[in-house]
């Protein structure tokens, strides 16, 4: 793999779309260094670490040799060393921005507001016997059974009966989901607690959990 | 990949995170990670569990090459007539057993259908099977329950309740995400609240396990009672609930339809009829059986009504209209309140009545027994109907209370609205009054000056 990429890329960096669609396709390549040198997950709302991570990829794409030995490490130390750069940079700079003062807030303010989210969310699955871990055991892999389950979940929320027989029984009414989303009892049976997570959050309003998987 | 998650929660070693497209995901824990927080994270921070495994391995060609050699060394050893696939039993996803007098098993499958109906004891094996394969599983009970009446093994006619326990197992152990068992049971709840059949009898349900069932079959009893209490052999499913101990027993772990009310009233009604008891002993039980039956259907009526009102007023959205409803709801309950105790005075009507035929053959000596049962009946009876009648009265009362305080806010709130408003009025008099003297006072010195 390393032997053809160093083939590749000095060919490559005349061909501007090549050259996009390379970086596209090692995306999780770059955000793994980058969380690595980090020692910490980039945070989206302070995700100038990424943009720097790829910058510095597009970098090495044009520095690279192959005498400089495979591109992948090449490119990495390429990563860690802007990274640094600009960790330097950031610490030597005192000034407290007033921007900086008021995003910082707003953040704060839209992950507390999501903390208490959570944690009601956390508190009612309890009710149902559900767990995030019963939740990640469950999640379907497949894409397709995500997105389909996603759809029932927030269709039949918006049956009155269904939620009402669901928090009673606490268990999901599968037949009655499954003619009211015109899917098999098996596809509902199939994703039975991620549906249910769905009902839940649509139902005690928790409008910001519900606004991150709608989108 | 590179994906976006919400952080819902943080433990030791992992963390749990929520993707937009409703994915829950365990990644490794790293510093800086705080619950509501959004980050993004690659496939390698995903921690793969050994499930997660054995489904990766589901398409691998080796797992397949595996399996293709297996079935060539078999198809060797037991001859290739083993393998017509065609001719094997789907697996069934959950197995119900349905025992009354005869016992009968269900294999289910994943959609609910029935695949196979067997006769598991010699009654059983007179009633016809071949046309269950292919229901619905609550449909194929209520035709079950339909011929054993017709073949005689159960009496709807007679005043013994008859029982018919259906036992449902969840046959697929590996996924916990099966409640396939609990699935039936609702669907069996429902049916019965639509089933002319099924509400003539006590429907006894239960969940077992595999081994249950197995031990069950080995000790030759209906796995529902033996997962009640390792099963009392020789006991049958008549016999075990009419034993108060064992019954009580088995509501602890499992639940008991019991027949409808209406049922044991079309019931006691003919047999009123029949009593060749002394005059005024009938009359009496006849007098506190319509007094019971009236009761019963208002309840249910007035109830239904209410719930609908208090729906549509819900709805609405009007707040005046959402209290009335509300009223009328609570007035409901106070007469299915009435309703419920009606039921046991039934119950011991019902006690008399048995005792009554029973004692046919000695008409003397049980004549005053019964006499003595019918008054106290009656009392109770009379007892119950003035307190549930005081009960409602109360509820009226309180109702009535209410609206009055509500008034009275009302005109509370309008007296300060006409203070505040009158203030108001005052404060602006007097404004214009300080505004006509300033006036006034501007125009004096000109006055003057123009003296």
């Amino acid at each position: 793999m390393g032997y053809e990429l160093d083939v590749i890329i000095p060919d490559m960096r005349s061909a501007v779309d090549q050259v996009n669609h390379f970086i596209e396709a090692y995306r999780p390549f770059i955000l793994k260094v980058v969380t690595e040198t980090k020692n910490g997950y980039v945070d989206l709302r302070n995700d100038d670490e990424f943009s720097i991570g790829l910058m510095a990829f597009h970098e090495a794409i044009d520095r690279y040799k192959p005498e400089k030995g495979d591109f992948l490490s090449f490119a990495r130390l390429v990563i860690q060393s802007r990274l640094k750069n600009h960790w330097a940079r950031e610490n030597k700079d005192n000034m407290i921005r007033l921007e900086d003062i008021r995003s910082a807030d707003r953040a704060f303010q839209e992950a507390s507001v999501l903390k208490e989210e959570i944690a009601a969310f956390e508190k009612v699955l309890e009710s149902f016997c559900l767990s995030f871990e019963d939740l990640a055991d469950a999640s379907p892999k497949h894409i397709d059974t995500l997105t389909r389950a996603k759809e029932i979940g927030l269709t039949a929320a918006m049956q009155k009966d269904i939620v009402q027989d669901l928090y009673k029984k606490k268990r999901l009414p599968v037949t009655r989901v499954a003619e009211h989303c015109a899917v098999s009892v098996k596809t509902v049976k199939r994703s039975k607690k991620t549906i249910t997570a769905v009902i839940i959050a649509a139902t005690e309003g928790l409008d910001k959990i519900l606004e991150w998987i709608s989108g | 990949m590179v994906e976006k998650g919400l952080v819902l929660k943080i433990n030791r070693d992992s963390a749990i995170v929520l993707t937009r497209e409703n994915n829950y995901v365990r990644i490794v824990r790293r510093d800086g990670l705080s619950v509501g927080s959004k980050i993004l994270y690659s496939d390698s921070d995903v921690i793969k569990t050994i499930s997660w495994r054995m489904k990766q391995l589901k398409g691998k060609k080796t797992v397949a090459a595996a399996v293709i050699a297996l079935v060539l060394v078999c198809a060797g050893l037991l001859g290739a007539n083993a393998f017509r696939v065609n001719e094997l039993p789907p697996v069934a996803a959950t197995v119900v057993t349905v025992d009354i007098n005869p016992s009968f098993k269900l294999s289910v499958d994943e959609g609910d259908l029935v695949l196979q109906a067997e006769a598991l004891n010699d009654d059983a094996k007179t009633i016809t099977l071949t046309d269950i394969a292919g229901m619905r599983v609550e449909d194929a009970v209520e035709l079950l329950v339909q011929r054993a009446k017709e073949a005689g093994f159960i009496d709807t006619e007679d005043l013994e309740d008859d029982f018919v326990l259906v036992s449902a197992i969840d046959m697929d152990e590996s996924e916990d995400d099966n409640d396939a068992a609990g699935e039936i049971m609702d669907r069996l709840r429902d049916k019965s609240e639509d089933s002319d059949v099924l509400k003539e009898v006590n429907l006894a349900m239960i969940e077992a396990t595999v081994q249950q069932l197995q031990e069950a079959q080995r000790l030759n009893i209906p796995v529902g009672l033996y997962a009640v209490n390792g099963g009392e052999v020789g006991y049958t499913v008549k016999e075990f609930f009419a034993d108060n101990g064992l019954a009580q027993q088995f509501m602890s772990s499992g639940e008991v339809i019991e027949n409808s009310f209406e049922h044991q009233l079309s019931l006691m009604a003919a047999y009123i009829d029949l009593i060749e008891a002394d005059g005024t002993t009938k009359e009496d039980l006849q007098s506190a059986f319509e007094a019971s039956k009236m009761d019963f259907f208002e309840a249910k009526r007035l109830f239904k009504e209410a719930q609908a009102e208090y729906k549509e007023a819900v709805e609405s959205g009007d707040e005046e209209q959402i209290a009335a409803a509300k009223a009328i709801l609570e007035k409901a309950e106070a007469f299915k309140d009435l309703m419920e105790q009606n039921k046991d005075s039934v119950e011991a009507i019902k006690e008399i009545l048995k005792g009554t035929l029973e004692g046919e053959e000695n008409p003397e000596d049980q004549a005053a027994k019964e006499q003595e049962k019918a008054d106290e009946a009656q009392k109770r009876l009379a007892e119950k109907a003035a307190e549930a009648a005081k009960r409602a009265e109360e509820a009226h009362k309180r109702l009535e209370e209410k609206a009055a305080e509500a008034a009275e806010r009302a005109d509370e709130a309008q007296k300060r609205l006409e203070e505040k408003t009158a203030k108001a009025a005052e404060k602006a008099a007097e404004k214009e009054a300080d505004a006509a003297k300033k006036a006034d006072e501007d125009a004096e010195p000109e006055k003057q000056s123009n003296n």
